[in-house]
């Protein structure tokens, strides 16, 4: 046992061979995943091969399975399985490898396992056997079951079942089960664990007397004073295996459950034996007993040996080895008798047979295998010769008296089994069996105690001991329970005989029976003898207790056969004492008179008694004489029949020697046949583990197929030498290739690329050890781009064998990608000449990124992502708010953004922008992206219209108020409303005229002197005639238009009336030219035709308005005249000039 | 009514109806001038009464001139299209306004009034 929480630790240990694979996954399957055991799987594997026994099995379980390593700790819900080519063993929780010592066909992994698991475990190991020929696992049951473990063997599921049946024939199984309930069954064994019981329920321990006592009445046997620990244990693993907890309940099964006691006879009653069972004490046994007793015995004598306790017979036939080769060696003429005695029924019948399943043949050292056993089927049987010499038969060491005048009793592993008193008991009738002088052999856990007066040690260590002091008198006080015909009780297991309890058997009453009492047999209805005392000779051939079997009717000697069968049958059927006197039994020696009594007993048996009637008489010389009438004719047959002898003896010899080699080679054959089964047994296993692989690889070859098959895939792989070794149909239509085009080289095939070269240099490179990256091809035939990637092609070994080549069809991607790029770019255009920017906000975060244009407007360094608050922060405070809300109920209304805004710049001033946003959902995220437009110029032209309109208003105000200046002066003047209107039109119009002007060109344009004039005279045209304009271009400024205009008006409106464009005849000369202080000066002058009689009168109101008009743009008027002309000069500084100068 | 009258008015035509007009009420008419560089002569010279001011002369706006009144206690009345009235009253407290065009009754009674107040 190991030590902490590994101790309690249920192992399984599943054993199986040939058709295993399916049992085991049938019984993984049903394990849950939080499985309290751990599982050992141990299979017969192929130790060539790798196992795949591991991974096939952990596809269907819950449980982890891993091939088991060196010193690995089982831990629970795990499943272990045996790795090729080494054994496997558990020390202390610990599974450790071992290389196997036995050639194939003779290793015994599962026994050898099992055994392991047992010393390892005790109660808590589980041996399972599953499908498996052969006979493996059978002998490691025992031991399991011997340590207080549990026994499962497979139902008549298995495929293979003689690995199952072999365990269920030795009766060490305890449930035999479909692979799929055998954790079931586990589990509800474990559920009985007593250390886990309630307290209630009542232990074995509490009812030990009443269980024994039950065994002792239905069984015949007590085991009272067998070792209280032991019988417990046994007795609690029995319950386990029924499901019951209760001690109580247990007893109340053993009554009413028929079978159940003899189940229990045979659990209580395990105990492993096997041949050579602790080789060195044989060894030792051999050197310092048999080979003295051997030597010191007289020829032609007997040697004795008793084995009890011999149960299924192994160690009662290793003696018999071992003396029969000593004997051999010696070279002397000695005979040897074993007997073997048991109380076991079951393990009698085995021992009888000889026959033992052939992993038990290892125990055996080499040269006794061939001479000491025959091969059969799966097992092996000890040969004939030996078998005639080793006797086994129902004997209980405690109630039955002892075999007497042995050489040597080998009773080892019993005692310890018996308690102190039986021991004690026990030891005395060894003593009292063995001649002087002879041996005891005990178990190596076995001493003789407080008996050294009886026995002392020839080898302490060895447990070997000789016999002190004279024999010792015949121990009464065991016999106090014989029965007289117990020790010759046929191996046939008896009715439930309940037999006389005052028959107590003494020394003196089987002195009675064997020399004083008439001669008796017991036999049944047929008359076969079941039993026998007294002296028989005289009345049948052979002594029954001898040869063991027979019929009363073929051993009786002439003249009493007809007589018993008679009686039999008479006293069978009626059931009627009778009796048959004076019948006359005839032997070689003489004749005697009996009468046979035959008297029914209730139990169907007949008591055969003989008494004699008269003396014997003995035969006369005469009655040979007698049966001789012919003499010749005997002598005739003799001589035939010597004749015939010596045929018969020489065909004898031929055929024991055919017979021998006959026998020689039919061992040969068979341990060919372990071999060849062993071998077919992992034939079997690779094929299954095989089968489920290549399942596997046909799922796999289908998914390869139906890439291969699918026209979406243009897939193609070539060889080192660029051969082409596969292609998918999609890759057919990329290349144009055919199914014949394979294993031609790549470079061979018309391809419909454009550039093939360059496919051919990427495989190239990816055979070179490089990874380039994807390129594109194109063809132009078909119209198509593709992307094409190369990757290495890896065998199974890892090595690169060649290369795969993917085309991806990217022909629409890239039409698309090239569709984009230009939009792309004509958005870019757009936004450039447009002078629009471009801004995203993420709100998650609150930045905003913004391109190179908005860099500008806000006159940052360069684009890129800002936080809002630092954009926010350039904007006018008197906007910030507005902006800021805008942006936050857009989001929140999911609304498109439209807010304009002024920016304060660093370098001073300000820009006025808009900008315009909406929500977009982009990858899941939410941003607003949005546009800048510099609005600046728009809002400056919105001042400067409103800048013009306040100007207009005022001009037009202005305008008012000089009409109605101008009404009121030429009110003053007029004496008719005739001239009102005529003055005041005039005046307007020349107004207007001049406005007109200066209306026409730009602001602060210049207007030509000359032009000016013409205009101001145009309504004179008739006139014109007689006008004389000169001078050089000199232009006046719009700012002193008025005035002139309304100077040269007064002027021409004068000389209309009265002047020269009027009434008088003459001419108009008007001269302009510049001085030299940079004034302009203009000349009016009328020259009148013939001198006036009169000067006309200056206007008054005109000179007035003239004067005023003059003083507005700083000019000063002159005026002259005489009688031939008038002239008018005006000089002024031109504004316009004045502002160059 | 007598009082020296200070008028500033680029516009010849205005001018001349307005100083006909104050001539007509027998008031002495300095001016009229159409530059506030010429209203600064004339006012370095004689201070008049009152002032009667177009805002916008052929050189410039006309607050020097009506600052330089103002500070001499010079009751104005601006005449002006261009008059922004709030501005001006609350520049030039006790001075009147009177926007082009006017009727000339309308300037009439403010140059009484103001002559009254300057008396």
């Amino acid at each position: 046992m190991t030590e902490g929480a590994q101790s309690d630790l249920y192992v399984v240990g599943i054993g199986a061979s040939a058709g295993g694979l399916e049992a085991l996954r049938e019984l993984l399957e049903a394990a849950p995943q939080d499985d309290p055991c751990a599982y050992v799987i141990v299979q017969h594997l192929d130790p060539n091969h790798e196992s795949l026994l591991a991974e096939l099995l952990d596809r269907s379980s819950a449980l982890a399975v891993k091939q088991a390593e060196d010193g690995e700790l089982l831990s629970a819900g795990h499943v272990y399985t045996i790795p090729p080519g080494s054994g496997l063993e558990l020390r202390e929780g610990r599974l450790h490898l071992s290389p196997f010592n036995q050639p194939r066909g003779l290793r015994r992994p599962i026994d050898d396992f099992f055994e392991s698991l047992a010393q390892d475990r005790g109660p808590r190991a589980v041996g399972v056997i599953l499908s498996g020929t052969g006979t493996d696992g059978t002998v490691g049951l025992r031991s399991v079951k011997e340590h207080g473990g549990f026994c499962i063997a497979q139902d008549a599921s298995a495929r293979y079942d003689s690995m199952p049946n072999s365990a269920v024939a030795t009766g060490m199984v305890d449930v035999v089960c479909p692979p799929s309930e055998v954790i079931a069954r586990i589990a509800g064994y474990r559920e009985v664990d007593p250390e886990q019981a309630e307290a209630e329920v009542v232990p074995v321990s509490g009812t030990l007397e009443e269980i024994c006592a039950a065994v002792t009445r239905l069984t015949g046997h007590d085991f009272t004073l067998y070792k209280n620990s032991t019988l417990e244990r046994r007795i609690q693993r029995r319950m386990q295996v029924v499901g019951l907890v209760d001690a109580k309940c247990y007893l109340e099964r053993l009554d009413s459950e028929p079978g159940e006691a003899e189940a229990l006879l045979g659990d209580l009653l395990i105990n492993v034996t096997r041949f050579f069972r602790d080789q060195p004490n044989f060894e030792v046994l051999r050197e310092k007993v048999i080979e003295p007793l051997v030597a010191q015995a007289e020829p032609g004598s007997e040697l004795r040996i008793w084995v009890p306790g011999c149960s299924s017979g192994e160690e009662a036939y290793t003696l018999g080895m071992l003396v029969d080769q000593v004997i051999i060696k010696a070279e002397k003429a000695l005979d040897f008798q074993i007997f073997g005695t048991d109380i076991d029924e079951r393990m009698l019948s085995i021992a009888r047979a000889g026959r033992y399943p052939v992993s038990a043949l290892l125990d055996l050292p080499e040269e006794m295998r061939d001479l000491y056993t025959i091969g059969r089927d799966g097992s092996f049987q000890i040969t004939t010769a030996l078998r005639e010499r080793v006797r086994f038969s129902s004997h209980s060491l405690i109630k039955d008296p002892p075999f007497s005048r042995l050489d040597l009793i080998s009773c080892r592993n019993l005692l310890i089994y018996f308690g102190d008193k039986l021991q004690a008991r026990v030891l005395p009738i060894f003593h009292y069996a063995l001649n002087r002088g002879g041996y005891l052999f005990l178990g190596p856990s076995e001493t003789v105690g407080r008996h050294d007066s009886l026995f002392a040690p020839l080898d302490a260590q060895m447990r070997i001991f000789k016999t002190i002091g004279p024999r010792s008198p015949y121990p009464t006080e065991l016999s106090t329970r014989s029965d007289p015909f117990s020790r010759l009780s046929p191996s046939r297991p008896k009715p439930n005989l309940r037999r006389p309890k005052d028959w107590t058997g003494t020394v003196a009453s089987n002195r009675i029976l064997d020399l004083y009492a008439p001669a008796t047999m017991q036999v049944d209805r047929n008359g076969a003898i079941l039993a026998s005392t007294g002296r028989l000779g005289r009345y049948i051939e052979v002594d029954p207790s001898e040869t063991g079997q027979g019929y009363a009717q073929s051993v009786a000697r002439a003249g009493l056969r007809e007589a018993l069968s008679a009686l039999i049958r008479e006293a069978g059927s009626e059931g009627q004492r009778k009796v048959i006197r004076d019948v006359e039994v005839i032997s070689e020696t003489g004749s005697q008179k009996v009468d046979v009594l035959a008297d029914p007993l209730s139990d169907e048996t007949i008591l055969i008694v003989f008494r004699d009637r008269a003396p014997f008489a003995p035969s006369e010389q005469d009655d040979f004489d007698e049966i001789a009438p012919s003499e010749s004719h005997v002598q005739v047959l003799e001589a035939e029949l010597r004749a015939t002898r010596t045929r018969l003896r020489s065909t004898v010899e031929e055929l024991e020697t055919a017979n021998e080699e006959l026998k020689s080679s039919n061992e040969e054959m068979m341990s060919m046949n372990e071999e060849l089964q062993s071998t077919n047994e992992e034939l079997a296993t690779v094929n299954d583990e095989l089968k489920t692989k290549v399942e596997e690889l046909s799922a796999a070859n289908a998914d390869l197929r139906n890439i291969f098959d699918s026209k979406l895939h243009a897939l193609v792989t070539v060889d080192r030498k660029k051969r082409l070794r596969n292609f998918t149909d999609g890759a057919a239509e990329v290349i144009r290739l055919r199914n014949s085009d394979q294993g031609r080289p790549l470079s061979d095939v018309q391809s419909s690329l454009d550039q093939p070269e360059v496919m051919i240099g990427l495989i190239d490179a990816v055979l070179g050890g490089e990874s380039p990256g994807p390129v594109r091809v194109s063809s132009q035939a078909l119209g198509r781009i593709w992307s094409l990637a190369a990757t290495p092609y890896t065998n199974a070994r890892g090595e690169v064998a060649g290369a795969t080549l993917i085309f991806t069809d990217v022909t629409k991607t890239l039409r698309l990608e090239n569709e984009l790029l230009r939009e792309g770019q004509r958005l870019r255009l757009a936004l450039e000449i447009s002078n629009v920017g471009v801004w995203s906000l993420d709100p998650r975060n609150g930045e905003v990124e913004i391109d190179g244009t908005i860099a500008e407007f806000y006159e940052l360094d360069e684009p890129g992502t800002f936080a809002l608050d630092e954009i926010l922060g350039r904007i006018d405070e008197a906007d910030r708010a507005k902006v800021s809300t805008e942006i936050e109920s857009a989001l929140a209304e999911k609304r498109e953004f439209d807010c304009s805004f002024a920016v304060n710049l660093p370098s001073g001033g300000q820009r006025y922008l808009r900008g315009l946003g909406r929500q977009m959902r982009e990858g899941g995220v939410t941003t607003l992206l949005g546009l800048n437009v510099d609005i600046t110029s728009e809002q400056e032209a919105a001042k400067m219209r409103e800048l013009l309109l306040r100007e207009m208003n005022h001009r037009v105000k202005n305008l008012f108020s000089v009409v109605s200046g101008m009404l009121r002066i030429s009110g003053r003047s007029a004496e008719t409303p005739r001239e009102l209107v005529d003055d005041v039109s005039g005046r307007i119009n020349a107004l207007a005229r001049s406005h007109d002007l200066a209306r026409t060109r730009q602001i602060d344009a210049t207007i030509p002197m000359g032009e000016l004039l013409e205009t101001t005279l145009a309504p004179y045209g008739e006139k014109t005639k007689n006008f004389r304009l000169e001078g050089p271009e000199v232009t006046v400024s719009t700012s002193e238009l008025t005035a002139l205009a309304l100077i040269f008006h007064e002027w021409s409106t004068n000389a209309a009336k009265y002047g020269v464009l009027g009434p008088i005849a003459g001419e108009l000369d008007i001269c302009w030219g510049m001085d030299a202080g940079g004034a302009i000066t203009v000349e009016w002058r009328e020259v009148y035709d013939e001198p006036l009689e009169t000067v006309p009168e200056t206007a008054g109101f005109g000179s007035t308005l003239v004067n005023i008009s003059a003083q507005q743009i700083g000019a000063k008027v002159e005026m002259d005249q005489t009688s031939e002309w008038r002239s008018y000069n005006i000089r002024f500084t031109n504004a316009a000039e004045s502002e160059d100068a | 009514m007598n009082g020296a009258v200070l008028l500033a008015e680029d516009e010849a035509v205005v001018a001349l109806d307005l100083s006909c007009m104050l001539e007509d009420m027998g008031v002495c008419v300095l001016g009229p001038c159409a530059t506030v560089a010429a209203g600064l002569d004339i006012v370095a010279e004689t201070v008049p009464d009152i002032a009667i001011l177009d805002v916008m002369l052929a050189d410039g706006e006309v607050y020097e001139l009506a600052d330089r009144l103002h500070d001499a206690r010079v009751p104005i009345l601006f005449h002006s299209g261009h008059a922004d009235a709030v501005h001006l009253t609350s520049r030039y407290p006790g001075s009147a306004i009177c926007p082009k065009p006017a009727l000339p009754a309308e300037i009439e009674a403010h140059i009484s009034r103001l002559l009254a107040q300057a008396d």
